[in-house]
């Protein structure tokens, strides 16, 4: 069976180890980003079937970062986290095939519902 | 010449002419050899005031010669203003015989002076008054001693209300009454006591150091807690000077006591004020904080979900990895205390505090600071460079309130390079051999002298929603704790502020 693969762009270690372990223990395989410049960076970026995008990155944020590669013409979805989200903020994300906007804290299990539901949809 | 010497004289030459002039009456030149030959001035007028008689003296301390003054009124002697106090005096010279006293007196170019004076009635052989007789001296510098002496006195008194003198080996020998009377104790009693009766144990060695400093410098001020004969404490100020006896050797000490127990409690009132303003301004900063701070707790707060989740998953699924769980089990631990961490830097900082100071590592409050203010700066953009220095910068502190200096300046700092290209922030600490120093570079905006002349003034601002406090709260805080803190304009644009401590000292 495919193991569906996610890219986690976040800057704090702590909670990306942790979504890592997460993601890990239900079977989904991982590759981590610090910074939305860490990824745009990287030459051979691996396929994935969803990108975990933390909203407060430094450099660009999540935002700017899924309009990059939506300009980009990538059609994978994507799940933002953010701290706060305003109104603004979906506004923009629906239109940049985003999938979801959470709030911190997430509950795991939501995370991994709506990663599935990205990833099926 | 003293003043007695003044007046034994004077009494003297009163002696020959009441007794003697009228044995010597013949021998006029003997008579005027004799007046001039007084170190005095000698002065003779008739009864209208009228000079006719000038000595020697007189000549030396007015300036006039006798030609120029024969038959002139005494009233030249003295200020025009003067006159009238001068023919009082000879109205009452002549109803008692005599005047005596100290007045000011006019030179003949115009310079006045201090004479001390004995006027008195000339009579004839009948009895009958027929002029003044005036024997001056010039006491200006005497009086100006006496009364140097006298307002040193008065200092002396006023300044420091008791004195005492101890022997070398720290025994009362002579105590003022004043001095027993601060303490409680009545005049005699603590002659043949140890200092130590008088300060409480707490402070004994404070006052021990004062003495040790007295001993090698000569003098030494210090202020510690008194203790009075029934157990009662105040505040003294004391001033110690090392005496010594005729040979030149160390025989023990004066002790200048002062009681400052009503500054002590109006600068108590003051700090707390200061304090509770401090307190205010930090739960204000915490308000503008708080969106940043519960972002900063749900990192970790996230972090720990997401790990307990994948342990129970991995339970769950009957297939548990004794090493991956272990580690998720680390991982769980340290997010939980990096999240109390955050929790208790907020809650240090938020504190009230007793002002009171212990020795505080300037580059561990720094750190604190900055670890406070990362998520506005990460929101922000800005880049915050530590640069600290090696090792810990000790400086005698209330943590707390040196704590909201640094995020106060930081705060700024951050808040002046948004939006801007570049936002950097840079952050020195350094010691040097007289202080401890701390400088916070921003790139903001050029920064006029106007502003920086004006921007540690209260409720001076040029933020839009700005109160003006935090700077003014900073310096009155940096200025309490014995420092210094200046800003001034960087050629390139933006500002750098610094601040200097004073260093603890090496046997804190």
């Amino acid at each position: 069976m495919h193991q569906p693969h996610v890219i986690i762009v976040e800057d704090d270690a702590a909670a990306s180890e942790s979504i890592r372990c997460l993601l890990h223990a239900y079977q989904f395989s991982t590759t981590n980003y610090h910074s939305g410049e860490a990824f745009l960076g990287v030459d051979d970026r691996p396929e994935c079937d969803c990108l975990l995008i933390d909203m407060q990155l430094p450099g660009m944020n999540g935002l700017q970062l899924q309009e990059t590669i939506h300009a980009m013409g990538s059609a994978t979805p994507a799940i933002l986290i953010s701290g706060h989200i305003d109104s603004s903020t979906r506004a923009d994300a629906s239109r940049l095939n985003v999938s979801a906007v959470l709030e911190k804290p997430v509950n795991p299990e939501r995370l991994i519902r709506e990663i599935k539901n990205a990833i099926e949809n | 010449m003293t003043k007695s010497q003044v007046e034994t004289a004077t009494s003297e030459v009163g002696v020959v002419t009441a007794a003697d002039i009228p044995n010597q009456r013949q021998d006029e030149r003997f008579f005027s050899q004799l007046l001039d030959s007084v170190q005095e001035s000698v002065v003779a007028t008739d009864l209208d005031g009228r000079i006719t008689y000038w000595g020697r003296g007189a000549e030396a301390l007015y300036g006039y010669r006798k030609e120029e003054v024969l038959g002139r009124c005494v009233t030249i002697i003295v200020e025009s203003s003067q006159q009238e106090a001068e023919r009082e005096r000879w109205r009452q010279v002549f109803e008692t015989g005599s005047w005596r006293g100290e007045y000011e007196q006019l030179h003949k170019d115009g310079t006045k002076f201090w004479a001390s004076t004995v006027i008195s009635l000339v009579k004839n052989e009948t009895g009958q008054p027929i002029g003044f007789v005036g024997i001056d001296a010039d006491v200006t510098d005497q009086k100006r001693v006496t009364e140097e002496i006298e307002q040193l006195k008065l200092a002396i008194e006023n300044a420091m209300q008791g004195i005492s003198r101890l022997d070398c080996n720290g025994r009362f020998i002579m105590v003022k009454p004043q001095y027993a009377e601060l303490l409680g104790y009545g005049p005699d009693e603590l002659i043949g006591e140890s200092w130590e009766v008088t300060v409480p144990p707490d402070d004994q060695d404070a006052a021990r150091a004062g003495y040790e400093a007295m001993l090698r410098d000569g003098r030494a001020s210090l202020e510690c807690r008194a203790r009075k004969k029934d157990g009662s404490v105040f505040y003294k100020q004391l001033l110690l000077v090392k005496t010594h006896n005729d040979c030149g050797e160390h025989d023990g000490h004066y002790c200048f006591m002062s009681d400052v127990t009503k500054r002590r409690e109006a600068e108590d009132k003051l700090r707390l004020k200061e304090a509770e303003l401090a307190h205010v301004s930090r739960l204000s900063t915490m308000g503008e904080l708080v969106a940043g701070i519960a972002h900063e707790i749900n990192q970790p707060l996230y972090a720990i979900a997401n790990f307990a989740v994948a342990a129970q998953k991995q339970l769950a699924d009957g297939n548990p990895n004794n090493a991956d769980l272990k580690e998720i089990h680390r991982h769980i631990s340290d997010q939980a205390i990096r999240a109390g961490d955050i929790i208790r830097r907020l809650r240090d900082f938020v504190q009230k505090t007793d002002g009171v100071y212990s020795s505080v590592d300037l580059n561990a409050v720094v750190q604190d600071a900055f670890e406070i203010l990362t998520p506005i700066a990460r929101r922000c953009g800005a880049s915050v460079h530590l640069n600290l220095c090696g090792c810990p910068l000790l400086v005698p502190a209330d943590r707390v309130q040196l704590e909201q200096v640094i995020v106060n300046l930081l705060r700024n700092a951050i808040e002046a390079v948004t939006d801007r290209e570049r936002r950097v922030i840079l952050i020195y600490t350094e010691r040097t051999e007289e202080c401890v120093r701390f400088a916070i570079e921003d790139t903001g905006d050029t920064v006029g002298d106007s502003v920086v002349d004006k921007m540690f003034d209260a409720f001076f601002t040029t933020k839009p929603s700005g109160m003006g406090m935090g700077l003014a709260i900073s310096r009155t805080i940096v200025e309490s704790h014995g420092g210094v803190i200046q800003g001034a304009a960087k050629p390139d644009g933006g500002l750098r502020v610094t601040i200097e401590l004073p260093l603890s000292r090496v046997d804190e």
